[in-house]
């Protein structure tokens, strides 16, 4: 029939062109941006034009007066038909105003506290009239996007939040790293004795890195606390602040915990080359694994009530994470060991590197452990993918592996060169990767089998007792499948948004015809609505009616 | 968590009060290749020539190496090594040139060697790393 197909290409046509009046909207925006922040800028400096600034200002004009007249238009014809638009085109648009709102807010956040940090940190700086109108230009556009995205016309119904997630995800990001920094130089100045001749004092340095650390921690606890980030509890989300504020907090930790180890490591039994080390890069590993392990801890906590299938993901990106350190490790042991078995030219590097295999090994082996349990029987569902993606990627770098030791093998054989000694030190780099990683890889293998057989052993036992069926795989699977879709007339958005921060739910909201409804109305509704989504099971339509009444009808999923 | 929050609070609560009550750098002895270095790098850096000069081996004719280098006006200079005998002097520093930026620091540092020798009593610079150092005309190629 032709109207399916054409109800297909109609709907394809219609995602083109959001994409496209998108898109135009984020690169005018995005333009205007710099323009104006040249623009303020040229004009702290007095509008002097000499030589150099011609350019720049014929560029700052170009690039204020031809994309902020268009992009006003533009908007103006888009924003009509963001009332109440198709699920795809808010979507679009919950991208775009995310992609400008967090460009915007990068630009100007940097730029400010770079300016902030400069009247205080003595670094001869001339440049505060560009600082100041980059704040100000591309502060404009993040607050006028932020504005429209949270707008009550015009806000997106799908993706609601992602602009907000994203600026907090990063302003989580320049809070630990500018932690990390400040404390790396407190750690430099206490620690690191010199013998200066000449300079300045370092205490400027130091203000201006806490200033950093202050203004990054006020954009952060803007979004997760005033934002109501922390409160979202939706699958995309969580997923984001488990990744940046778990794995990513997880990954720094536990390579500053190998960096120190490997530093602390009395290996050559030697301490001025142990304080070579830590004068070289103590400082920075001392203050990573703090700073790394203080984000960790909060958002590990945090995660405590998000349900299981994000704790499960994050469990297992970590337990990954160690099992790499841990292999890389017994990669060095082995190489280490074997070097010192041959008799090489210059045999004062496998001290290190068994130093730095041992630290690898132990810090991997320690969060490994914890992370994967190998001994606690666990639940085979849950982590085939897991099993599968490991075994797989630890058997292509064995392969390589296998591959380099070949290739060295037949060279020497080939070219016919010295003794038999030197095939050990030759290969006992990669012949070090592939013990590690076929090791992994069997391992891996091994527990996926024996998974396997018991999946297909509990499998034919299910049927036969349904409701004490196993607890832990059913779990996720009604919370998150859950639909609700309110009809309701314009103006409703409070009761959505009260509705989307439930977790698992899905919301769609079809705006119906009819007058917009008062404050204590809405609020019966969310109540009624809230009450039937905990009596009745499945997913939900709800009409809402002119005097609060609400109709629900059960949809087949 | 809350423990190595205060942790970290209190290292730089530390290092801020020991730096602050850190004394400037004191003035050596001009009869040290210490001190003789450390006024040399004084002159050099306030552009005082005719200072400069007086501590460099026959010193009276050389200007300033590569004018428009900006680099050893800023720099930090810090004692590494001194080895110093009878008539001889090597002393390795390292100067770090803080880079404008906020949060990206990464202060370049470089370790290099001033020789001096003893000259009627007084000890005098031979050689100089390339950022602070003086060139008599002919060897600017001028």
């Amino acid at each position: 029939m032709s109207s399916p197909s054409k109800y297909a290409t109609g709907q394809t046509v219609n995602a083109l062109r959001g994409l496209i009046l998108h898109g135009l909207l984020l690169v005018l925006l995005i333009l205007l941006g710099t323009g104006l922040s040249l623009l303020v800028g040229m004009a702290l400096r007095g509008l002097v034009v000499d030589d150099d600034r011609q350019l720049v200002l014929a560029t700052a004009l170009a690039f204020t007066v031809i994309p902020g007249p268009l992009a006003w238009l533009l908007w103006v014809w888009i924003r009509k038909k963001l009332i109440d638009a198709h699920p795809t085109d808010s979507a679009i648009w919950s991208l775009q105003g995310a992609a400008v709102y967090l460009i915007a807010l990068v630009m100007s956040s940097v730029a400010l506290l770079r300016l902030l940090s400069g009247q205080v940190d003595g670094i001869a700086s001339n440049s505060w009239q560009e600082l100041t109108g980059t704040v100000v230009g591309w502060g404009l556009v993040a607050f006028w996007q932020f504005r429209m995205l949270n707008s009550v016309k015009y806000a997106p119904r799908e993706l609601p939040h992602l602009a907000a997630c994203l600026g907090n995800a990063y302003a989580l990001g320049l809070t630990a790293f500018s932690l990390a920094v400040a404390l790396r130089t407190a750690l430099d100045l206490l620690f690191v004795p010199s013998v200066t001749l000449v300079g300045h004092s370092p205490l400027p340095r130091l203000l201006g890195s806490v200033i950093w650390v202050l203004g990054a921690a006020a954009l952060w606890f803007w979004h997760w606390k005033l934002q109501r980030v922390q409160a979202l509890r939706d699958n995309f989300n969580s997923f984001v602040v488990m990744l940046v504020g778990v794995c990513l907090a997880a990954l720094a930790t536990l390579l500053a915990a190998t960096a120190t180890l490997n530093i602390v490591m009395p290996l050559p039994w030697d301490f001025t080359e142990m304080g070579l080390r830590f004068a070289d890069s103590g400082p920075l590993a001392i203050s990573a694994l703090l700073s790394g392990a203080i984000f960790w801890i909060y958002h590990h906590w945090q995660l405590v009530g998000r349900g299981l299938l994000v704790v499960t993901v994050s469990r297992q990106i970590i337990s990954g994470i160690s099992l790499a350190l841990l292999a890389s490790g017994l990669g060095m042991v082995v190489n280490a060991l074997l070097a010192s078995v041959s008799s090489p030219l210059n045999s004062d590097t496998a001290p290190s590197v068994l130093r730095t295999g041992i630290a690898l090994a132990v810090v991997g082996v320690v969060f490994w452990a914890l992370y994967f349990r190998p001994g606690v029987p666990a639940d085979p569902e849950s982590r085939r993918v897991y099993l599968v993606l490991f075994f797989g990627v630890s058997a292509v770098v064995a392969l390589v592996a296998l591959l380099i030791v070949g290739y060295r093998v037949f060279e020497i054989l080939v070219a016919g060169t010295s003794a038999a000694l030197n095939l050990l030190d030759y290969i006992r780099g990669p012949l070090g990767w592939l013990l590690a990683t076929a090791g992994v890889s069997a391992y891996h293998f091994a527990l996926w089998k024996s998974d396997r057989e018991r999946l297909a052993a509990g499998r034919p036992q299910a049927p036969s007792a349904p409701s004490a069926g196993s607890p832990v795989p059913t779990e996720p699977a009604p919370a998150a499948a859950r639909t609700l879709i309110v009809v309701a007339p314009h103006g409703s958005d409070h009761l959505l948004s009260t509705l989307q921060l439930t977790e698992g739910l899905a919301v769609r909201w079809i705006a119906s015809s009819g007058p917009r409804l008062p404050e204590e109305i809405t609020q019966q509704l969310a109540n009624r609505i809230t009450e039937a989504l905990a009596t009745l099971p499945g997913s939900l339509l709800a009409v809402a009616g002119p005097d609060g009444q609400v109709s629900f009808t059960e949809l087949a999923d | 968590m809350i423990a190595l929050a205060t942790i970290s609070v209190g290292l730089i609560i530390a290092a801020l009060i020991v730096v602050s009550l850190r004394p400037a750098p004191p003035l050596r002895d001009a009869d040290t290749p210490a001190g003789v270095v450390q006024r040399y790098v004084l002159a050099f850096q306030s552009s005082d020539l005719s200072a400069a000069q007086k501590l460099v081996e026959d010193g009276g004719d050389k200007q300033v190496c590569d004018p428009y280098s900006s680099g050893g006006e800023t720099a930090q200079v810090s004692l590494v090594r001194e080895a110093t005998t009878e008539q001889t002097s090597t002393i390795t520093v390292s100067m770090a040139y803080g880079s404008e930026g906020g949060l990206f620091f990464e202060s370049y540092e470089s370790q290099d060697v001033f020789e001096l020798k003893k000259v009627n009593g007084t000890w005098l610079i031979t050689a100089t790393p390339w950022q602070m150092g003086l060139c008599t005309a002919e060897e600017m190629g001028l």
